[in-house]
């Protein structure tokens, strides 16, 4: 008895013990861990030049992660994604939040699109639309930036008001700006002599009033030498700013877009709705949210002759959806009801926004080649441009994705000239074709024939066996 | 120990229960392997006017190996329940223990021989993507890898059939209760709802392991993870054994 009860006190504590060193291991291993990307193009691996930044990271950065508990196939996307930036550096940790079971915390960072990750460092935040690498890494990067970014709004020329809360005005445009690691000042290039070293970008926000030669000389110097621009045009713009946008191989017809998707989904019709974007844009990637503009003019590219070389590179943005275009004069005292009323021809979808870039400095062949290349002694000139200003005021910035729309314009137009770019690396794709016949025998084989020849081997060897 | 393999492997191959499981997870393999096969072949057409261009090794290969573990979870424990449960019901077991093995010999032999009716099963299923390397690029590496998956997965489940099967008499019982056990181990992500578990000690479904070498990527917590639970069920199975000779 007193042997049967010794061996079941000892086979009951090794069991235990057993467990214990089961689960120890597994902590262990959890915690150091190795992982071997056997795919060609290890898309599941962090390239070089993210983990390079992540290594770099010395204060701890906080993801959060704003997708849906039922969203699985996003969670384990984003934990793979982030599970490999922590291995590369702990200090950059994540949390998932369900904006739907935290509105407040959704609300606190005005979260529009499921997938978009805030990343916190101390009071800095940097947003990232999408789970994906190249923007994650890029936003790391902006995040390291130790010196802030300074927007200066031009003023004197009727521009649209940035102090008042009223909707017209761009306080919240500010606010965001300010969240998000930028300063942001008025500048009158009539009382300063050219545009401040410190200025990332130059915001023009509808102005009604032709810039004075001075000031066109002052601002064209500092836009040569590597200057970015976003120049929003409002109806009362007209054909002052087409210098401008001819620079950028762009011009703004004096029309307005009168969005037939839109009415028919009940928006009044001075709305008109961005409802595509270019993918392949680093502004608009992964945006899929609407952006509402008011008043919108279109963006469109001037045509080359044949033959006729340029050097700028021209991105369009956003589109909207079945729409038209008419005529500024046509509409001047006019009810739009009436206007959209009369017969019109629906011409497609409208380009509402557009960036383009080129270079200047180097060489006149460094000067020439694609203007989304980049050289050491060249600077890149970026210039966004919408043909509206009110989609960042104060009544239209929280609506939908024209938060986020405006901000990417800003990251963009702000970001470094070593922006990392990492090419997506899970593109391998190849077409499958098979002929009915060579599908049916594909289903024979691999249905009927081979476990057939199994079971029938099977078979004889049973039987041979009895024997 | 390579006695009791070769008593196994001729137990299991002299009956028509081996031979018909692996016959029956070609079939189900075969069926999910060409209808998928046929499913991403029109997805490809579409491609072609304009749709979602088709990736074989994104769209295909990992679900397809996850498939097959799946598979392995209900077929597995037809195979493990009489490995010790009819050695009990024959009175077999008994004189097993009687002979010069020690416990490590018997379970050895008893895992590898069920080992090989697995290896059959995997080998015969290479078949469909043979299939799918003639009709386009797959990078073999990758199969390699959700196939050492898959066998380790197989370890794990004959390891955890065979504690049970050694706890029972009946093989229905010891068939029920390994399906039902294999299935809580299934489910076990979905319960860890705060993540804390999978925080500290990684996943602990044997399937959520086995996703990650579908894709390509072996990763040590993983191989870790197979061979720890494989060595725990195999433990547990030998103090089961031994408890039998001083509970007499």
């Amino acid at each position: 008895m007193k042997f049967r009860l010794k061996f079941c006190i000892l086979t009951f504590v090794s069991v235990i013990l057993a467990l214990a060193v089961f689960l120890f291991v597994l902590l262990i291993s959890q915690k150091n861990h190795h992982k071997f990307d056997l795919t060609s193009e290890h898309i599941y691996s962090l390239s070089p030049q993210s983990v390079q930044t992540v290594q770099e990271i010395k204060d701890p950065i906080e993801a959060l992660v704003f997708l849906a508990e039922s969203d699985f196939a996003g969670r384990e996307k984003a934990r793979e994604l982030l599970d490999n930036y922590n291995r590369a550096n702990d200090k950059l940790t994540y949390r998932f939040v369900d904006p739907l079971k935290s509105p407040a915390t959704a609300k606190k960072y005005d979260i529009r699109m499921p997938g978009t990750i805030i990343l916190e460092k101390g009071k800095k935040t940097q947003r990232v639309q999408g789970v994906a690498e190249e923007e994650l890494t890029n936003a790391l990067l902006a995040m390291d930036r130790s010196s802030m970014k300074k927007v200066y709004f031009l003023k004197g020329h009727g521009e649209m008001g940035e102090d008042s809360k009223e909707t017209s005005s761009f306080s919240q445009f500010r606010s965001a700006m300010t969240s998000e690691g930028f300063a942001s000042d008025e500048l009158s290039l009539l009382e300063k002599d050219s545009v401040p070293e410190d200025a990332s970008v130059l915001v023009i926000a509808a102005p009604k009033a032709e810039m004075a030669p001075v000031e066109r000389q002052r601002f064209t110097d500092w836009l040569d030498k590597g200057g970015r621009v976003f120049l929003m045009l409002g109806l009362d713009s007209g054909t002052k700013y087409d210098w401008l946008l001819e620079k950028f191989d762009l011009r703004c017809p004096d029309e307005m877009i009168i969005d037939v998707q839109a009415a028919l989904a009940g928006a009044e019709p001075v709305y008109a709705i961005a409802t595509a974007y270019n993918s392949d844009a680093v502004i608009t990637r992964n945006f899929s949210t609407l952006t509402v503009f008011k008043m919108a003019r279109p963006i469109t590219s001037i045509e080359h002759k044949e033959g006729e070389e340029s050097n700028i590179s021209i991105i369009p943005l956003a589109y909207t959806g079945v729409a038209y275009t008419v005529a500024n004069d046509n509409i001047l005292n006019k009810d739009l009801k009436d206007v959209v009323n009369q017969n019109h021809k629906a011409e497609g979808s409208m380009p509402l926004a557009a960036a383009a870039t080129y270079k200047v400095g180097g060489d006149d062949k460094a000067a020439k080649d694609k203007a989304d290349d980049k050289t050491d002694n060249t600077k890149l000139v970026k210039g966004v441009f919408t043909g509206n200003a009110d989609f960042v005021s104060n009544e239209l910035f929280g609506a939908y994705g024209n938060r986020d729309f405006a901000m990417n314009i800003l990251n963009w137009l702000t970001e470094s000239e070593n922006r990392i770019t990492i090419r997506p690396r899970n593109d391998k794709t190849a077409p499958i074709i098979i002929s009915d016949r060579n599908m049916t025998v594909i289903k024979v084989l691999l249905i009927f024939a081979i476990p057939l020849a199994v079971f029938l081997v099977g078979l004889s060897n049973v039987r041979k066996r009895g024997r | 120990m390579i006695a009791v393999f070769l008593r196994e492997v001729k137990a299991y191959f002299s009956s028509y229960l081996a031979w018909s499981l692996v016959a029956a997870y070609l079939v189900i393999y075969g069926v999910i392997t060409a209808f998928s096969l046929e499913d991403l072949a029109q997805i490809s057409m579409q491609a072609m006017g304009g749709g979602q261009p088709v990736n074989i090794m994104e769209m295909m290969i990992p679900p397809l190996l996850s498939m097959m573990g799946f598979l392995l979870l209900f077929f597995l424990p037809l195979l493990t329940m009489r490995l010790f449960s009819g050695e009990k019901r024959s009175g077999t077991l008994d004189l097993l223990l009687t002979y010069p093995l020690t416990e490590a010999q018997i379970i050895g032999g008893k895992l590898l021989a069920t080992m090989l009716v697995v290896v059959l099963m995997l080998a015969f299923s290479l078949s469909g993507f043979i299939i799918l390397g003639k009709l386009s690029a797959i990078e073999w590496q990758v199969v390699a890898s959700g196939y050492l998956g898959l066998l380790l997965l197989s370890a794990s489940f004959i390891s955890f059939g065979m504690w049970v099967s050694s706890l029972t008499s009946s093989q229905a019982v010891s068939g029920a209760a390994t399906y039902g056990g294999l299935l809580i181990f299934w489910i076990l992500d979905g319960v860890d709802r705060t993540g804390i578990i999978k925080q500290y000690f990684g996943d602990l479904s044997p399937l959520g392991h086995l996703t990650t070498m579908t894709k390509g990527v072996i990763d040590t917590q993983n191989l870790v993870y197979f061979i720890a639970f494989s060595f725990l069920f195999l433990f547990l199975t030998a103090r089961v054994l031994e408890s039998r000779k001083w509970r007499g």
